[in-house]
C-alpha cells in the first residue's frame, strides 16, 4: 500500500508517475522511459512503459511515437518476482528487449502480423532478461 | 537606509500577496483529519471536497496558463463522488498536458506527477495532483555559475523558462553610495538558433547610467565540445569614482565554449572597440601613464576550467547532499588606444571561486561562498583611466554574459564601488589581490517541492529506479558504439541470408518426412522463423532495440546463464543438427547449418567481447549532473527563504605603501530570496583600516525582480 506522510500521516499518496524524456547525441531519436503506480482501491498497479520517436532531421518535429510499450508488473507472474517487487529498475538487458522485441512485437501485433497473446507474452518476457 | 528600505516593502508586499493561490496557499491547508492508509477511498464512499493542481513553477506565465488549464478539466471532480477510474482518468489528462516549453535540444527531460489525498472527514476529502517538469542540459548544468542558478533561479536549471518567441521582462533596482538608489531593468527576447537572444538591460540613478544591449546564442554539440556560445553587444556606462567619473561605449564580439569531462575546459575571446572616458579627481593625481580620454580596441582571451562535487550514487537521492562547486579562470586583455597593431597595456587576471553547500534539517544549509581574484597590469606606452583596476562594493565581470562570471576588479564590500582607487602612482591601480568570503544560514524557508513529496518513500525509490533505468537505456547505446557490437552486427546480413537458406533446405527435405520425423522437421523450422523475425527487426533498427532484437539470437549476456526463452541460432543448431538432422542424414540443410553455426560463433564471440564497463561508465557519467540537479531541486531549493549572512573580504590594491595598502570589510545581513517574485540582499560592512576620505563602512543592497510578463 501507498506510504503515508511520515511526518504528519495527512496526506496518502495515491499515485506516482515518474518520466525520463532521453533525446539521443545527434538529436535524431527520443526514448521514453516511464515508471508509474497506481492505486485502485486497494489494488496497486506498477506500470513501465517506453516509447521511441524517430526523426530523419533535428529540425523535424518527432510526431507520434513509432512504438510504445507498457511493460505491466505483475510480480505473481515474473520469476525475478521478488527482486521486482522491491525494485522496478530495469537492467541493460532488460531495456534493451523492451525497447526491441517487445516494441517490434507490439506494432507487429497492431499491424495483425503476430497474435496479441504473443505480443504480450514478450512484452511480459522483459522482467525476466 | 530608510529609502531602499521602504521599496524594498513596496515591492516584497505585493509580490507575497499576489503568490496566495500558489505556495503559500497551501501552507492555509486547514489538517482535519487523517486519510486512513488502505482504504478504498470508492469502496468507503468518500466525495472529494476539493481538487487541487500544484506546480512549483506556476508564478512562470506559460506553466500558470497549462496549470489553470488543468484546473479546469479536472473542476468537474469537485464535489462528486470519489470514483478510482475518473481519478486516474484526470491524472492522466493533466499529466498529458504539456507544463513544459518545449526544447527538442535538450538530452535530459524528466516529468514527475504525485497525486494525494488528504484532510480526510465526514467522507469527503482533498485530491491534489503535483507535478513538476524538468529539463535540464547535463554539460551546462556542471558549471560552477549553473550551481549558483540553481537556488536563485530553479525555474532555469530546470528549463522551465525556456520559453521562445517571448518577451520576458526583469525590473532591477538597488543602492550603494556611489551610485546611490538605482532602478532599472531588462528585456529579453528568446528566438531559435541561429537568431538566439536579444537582450536589452538599463539602470540609472542621479549619478551613474548604465546601457547594455545584446545579442547572443549558444548550441549543443556532440562532440568534444560539449556547448559553445556567441554574443555581440553594445554597452555605455558612466560611473562616479574618487571625485571624478569613469566611462565608456563599446562594441564587443564575444565567443566562449565547454568541453565535456568531469571538470569541463571552457575557453573563449572577446574583440571589443571603443571610447574610455574619465574626468580628473580633484584630490588625487592621474598616474603619468595614463591618459583621461581615449579611443581604444582590445582583444581578451579566457580560459578556465568548472566542476561541481556531489555524491550521486544511489544513497543521494532522497535526501539533500552536500556539494561543491568550483571554477578557475585566467584571462587576458591586449589594448591598445591607437589604431593599427600596436599594443599599449596589458592585463592579466586571475580567478578562482568556490560555493560549498551543507545541508541540514529539511531544506536548510550552510553555505560558504568564496573568491579569490588578482590582477596585473603592464603598461607599455599609456593606458585610459577607466582600464585601471578600481575596487569597491560592486562587482565588475571580465566576461560578458552570465554563463561565465570571472571578477576583473578587486571587490570589497566595505568600501563604496570605485572607491578603492588611491595608489602611490595616483589614481586607479595596476594589480590587485582580493578575496571574499560570504557564509548564509537558511533559517527560515518554504521548500520548492512539498515535504509530503519528497518525505514519501515510493517517491524516491521510484525515482532512483527511474534513474537507473535510464541509465540502462543510455548503457546500452554506449555498447552499440563498440567496435564489437559494430562487428557484430556486420553479420546480420549473412545469418538472415543462411536462414534462408537453411529454411528452404528444410521445407524440401520435409517433403520426405516420415511420421517419427514430421515433428522433428517443425521443432526445426519454429526456431528458424523465430530468429527470421528477430534478424530482420535487428535489421531494421540501430541504437537501443536492435541490441535487444541481436540479444535474442544469441545466448545472453556473458556471465548469466543462457535465456532459455531466446538463444534462438543456438536452439537452431539443437532442432536442426542435432536431432533433425541427425535422423534424416540432409545434405544440403547440413551445408546451411553449418554455415549459420559459423556466423552464429562469430557473433557469440564479438558480443561477449563488448566493452560493457565502459559503456555503464559512461552511461552513468551523462547523468551525473541531471542526477545532482534534480536532487537539489527536490530536496534543497526553497521558494521562498530568509538567510542571515557573514561576509568578510580582504583587497589591496597596488602600488601602494603601507598606509594605502591592505583593506577589510567585516559585516552581516539579510538574504532573501522569493523564487517567484524577488530576491535581495542587505547589508552593512565595516571598513576598520580606512583613509581619511574613506567612511566607516559601506551599505551593500541589491534587488532583482522577476520576470513581470
Amino acid at each position: 500500500m501507498s506510504a503515508a506522510d511520515p511526518s504528519g500521516m495527512q496526506r496518502i499518496v495515491i499515485g506516482i508517475k515518474v518520466h525520463f524524456v532521453l533525446n539521443t547525441v545527434d538529436g535524431l531519436r527520443r526514448v521514453i522511459f516511464g515508471l508509474e503506480k497506481d492505486t485502485q482501491g486497494t489494488t496497486i498497479k506498477w506500470t513501465i512503459n517506453f516509447q521511441l520517436f524517430e526523426r530523419q532531421k533535428k529540425t523535424d518535429p518527432f510526431g507520434d511515437a513509432i512504438v510504445a510499450v507498457d511493460v505491466e508488473v505483475d510480480t505473481a507472474l515474473n520469476q525475478k518476482a521478488d527482486k521486482t517487487a522491491q525494485s522496478k529498475k530495469l537492467t541493460p538487458p532488460q531495456s534493451a528487449h523492451a525497447l526491441g522485441p517487445a516494441a517490434d512485437d507490439a506494432k507487429a501485433a497492431n499491424a495483425g502480423d503476430i497474435s496479441q497473446d504473443d505480443a504480450n507474452d514478450t512484452i511480459q518476457d522483459t522482467l525476466n532478461k | 537606509m530608510r529609502l531602499p528600505s521602504l521599496a524594498l516593502l513596496l515591492v516584497v508586499c505585493p509580490a507575497l500577496a499576489q503568490d496566495d493561490t500558489t505556495a503559500l496557499a497551501r501552507d492555509r491547508t486547514v489538517v482535519t483529519a487523517a486519510c486512513p492508509s488502505g482504504t478504498d477511498f470508492e469502496a468507503a464512499g468518500y466525495s472529494i471536497r476539493d481538487v487541487r493542481v500544484q506546480n512549483p513553477f506556476e508564478f512562470l506565465p506559460w506553466i500558470g496558463s497549462a496549470v489553470r488549464q488543468a484546473r479546469s478539466q479536472v473542476s468537474h471532480l469537485r464535489g462528486a463522488p470519489y470514483k478510482n477510474q475518473e481519478v486516474t482518468a484526470a491524472e492522466n489528462d493533466v499529466y498529458n498536458i504539456v507544463f513544459l516549453p518545449d526544447a527538442p535540444d535538450e538530452r535530459i527531460i524528466i516529468n514527475l506527477m504525485v497525486t494525494s489525498v488528504e484532510n480526510c472527514s465526514g467522507k469527503q476529502l482533498d485530491l491534489t495532483f503535483w507535478m513538476l517538469s524538468s529539463q535540464i542540459a547535463p554539460v551546462v548544468s556542471s558549471t560552477f555559475e549553473s550551481s549558483v542558478r540553481e537556488e536563485t533561479t530553479p525555474q532555469s536549471s530546470a528549463g522551465a523558462d525556456a520559453v521562445r518567441n517571448k518577451l520576458q521582462i526583469f525590473p532591477s533596482a538597488g543602492y550603494n553610495r556611489t551610485d546611490r538608489l538605482y532602478a532599472g531593468g531588462s528585456a529579453q527576447y528568446s528566438g531559435r538558433f541561429p537568431l538566439g537572444n536579444f537582450r536589452v538591460e538599463g539602470v540609472a540613478s542621479t549619478s551613474m547610467h548604465k546601457i547594455d544591449a545584446a545579442l547572443s546564442g549558444s548550441h549543443d554539440g556532440a562532440g568534444w565540445l560539449a556547448h559553445s556560445q556567441w554574443e555581440l553587444d553594445y554597452q555605455s556606462n558612466s560611473e562616479p569614482s574618487l571625485n571624478s567619473r569613469l566611462g565608456q561605449n563599446l562594441l564587443r564580439a564575444q565567443f566562449s565554449a565547454l568541453s565535456r569531462g568531469p571538470a569541463p575546459l571552457r575557453f573563449g575571446a572577446s574583440l571589443e572597440g571603443g571610447n574610455l572616458q574619465s574626468s580628473s579627481s580633484a584630490g588625487v593625481p592621474m598616474p603619468v601613464d595614463t591618459v583621461g580620454a581615449s579611443g581604444y580596441g582590445s582583444l581578451k582571451l579566457f580560459l578556465g576550467t568548472t566542476g561541481r562535487w556531489q555524491k550521486t550514487d544511489n544513497s543521494s537521492l532522497g535526501k539533500a547532499m552536500p556539494f561543491d562547486t568550483f571554477a578557475g579562470s585566467y584571462g587576458v586583455e591586449l589594448g591598445s588606444t591607437t589604431a593599427g597593431s600596436s599594443l599599449s597595456w596589458v592585463k592579466h587576471i586571475a580567478d578562482f571561486a568556490n560555493d560549498l553547500t551543507l545541508p541540514f534539517g529539511d531544506h536548510r544549509c550552510i553555505e560558504l561562498e568564496s573568491r579569490l581574484t588578482a590582477g596585473f597590469i603592464q603598461v607599455r606606452t599609456v593606458i585610459p583611466l577607466a582600464a585601471r583596476f578600481f575596487g569597491g562594493n560592486r562587482f565588475t565581470p571580465f566576461i560578458a554574459g552570465d554563463d561565465w562570471i570571472v571578477s576583473s576588479q578587486p571587490f570589497i564590500r566595505s568600501i563604496p564601488a570605485n572607491r578603492l582607487a588611491t595608489t602611490s602612482e595616483g589614481l586607479g591601480g595596476t594589480r590587485f589581490v582580493s578575496f571574499n568570503s560570504t557564509v548564509s544560514l537558511a533559517t527560515w524557508r518554504f521548500p520548492l517541492v512539498p515535504s509530503e513529496v519528497t518525505n514519501n518513500q515510493d517517491f524516491r525509490q521510484q525515482l532512483s529506479d527511474a534513474f537507473d533505468t535510464i541509465i540502462s537505456t543510455l548503457d546500452v547505446g554506449y555498447r552499440t558504439k563498440d567496435k564489437h557490437y559494430i562487428a557484430m552486427v556486420s553479420n546480420l546480413p549473412g545469418v538472415q541470408s543462411d536462414l534462408k537458406a537453411l529454411k528452404e533446405a528444410v521445407e524440401i527435405s520435409q517433403t520426405t518426412a516420415t511420421p517419427q520425423t514430421a515433428s522433428l522437421y517443425k521443432q526445426c523450422l519454429s526456431p528458424i522463423g523465430r530468429a527470421t523475425v528477430r534478424v530482420n527487426a535487428a535489421l531494421q533498427n540501430n541504437g537501443q532495440p536492435q541490441y535487444g532484437e541481436v540479444s535474442e539470437l544469441l545466448q545472453g549476456e556473458p556471465g548469466q546463464p543462457p535465456d532459455p526463452r531466446a538463444n534462438w541460432l543456438n536452439k537452431i543448431h539443437q532442432a536442426c543438427v542435432n536431432e533433425l538432422n541427425a535422423q534424416v542424414q540432409d545434405a544440403t540443410s547440413a551445408g546451411a547449418a553449418r554455415d549459420l553455426d559459423a556466423l552464429h560463433s562469430r557473433m557469440e564471440t564479438e558480443f561477449a567481447a563488448i566493452d560493457r564497463t565502459a559503456a555503464a561508465r559512461q552511461a552513468k557519467a551523462d547523468m551525473v549532473y541531471p542526477k545532482a540537479t534534480l536532487n537539489t531541486l527536490l530536496y534543497q531549493v526553497n521558494l521562498f527563504s530568509l538567510s542571515p549572512v557573514l561576509v568578510f573580504d580582504v583587497a589591496h590594491l597596488g602600488p601602494a605603501n603601507s598606509d594605502l595598502g591592505t583593506r577589510y570589510a567585516a559585516g552581516g545581513g539579510l538574504r532573501a530570496a522569493l523564487v517567484s517574485h524577488v530576491e535581495f540582499t542587505l547589508g552593512y560592512a565595516a571598513n576598520p583600516k580606512r583613509l581619511s576620505n574613506e567612511g566607516k563602512g559601506a551599505m551593500f543592497f541589491s534587488i532583482q525582480l522577476k520576470n513581470l510578463f
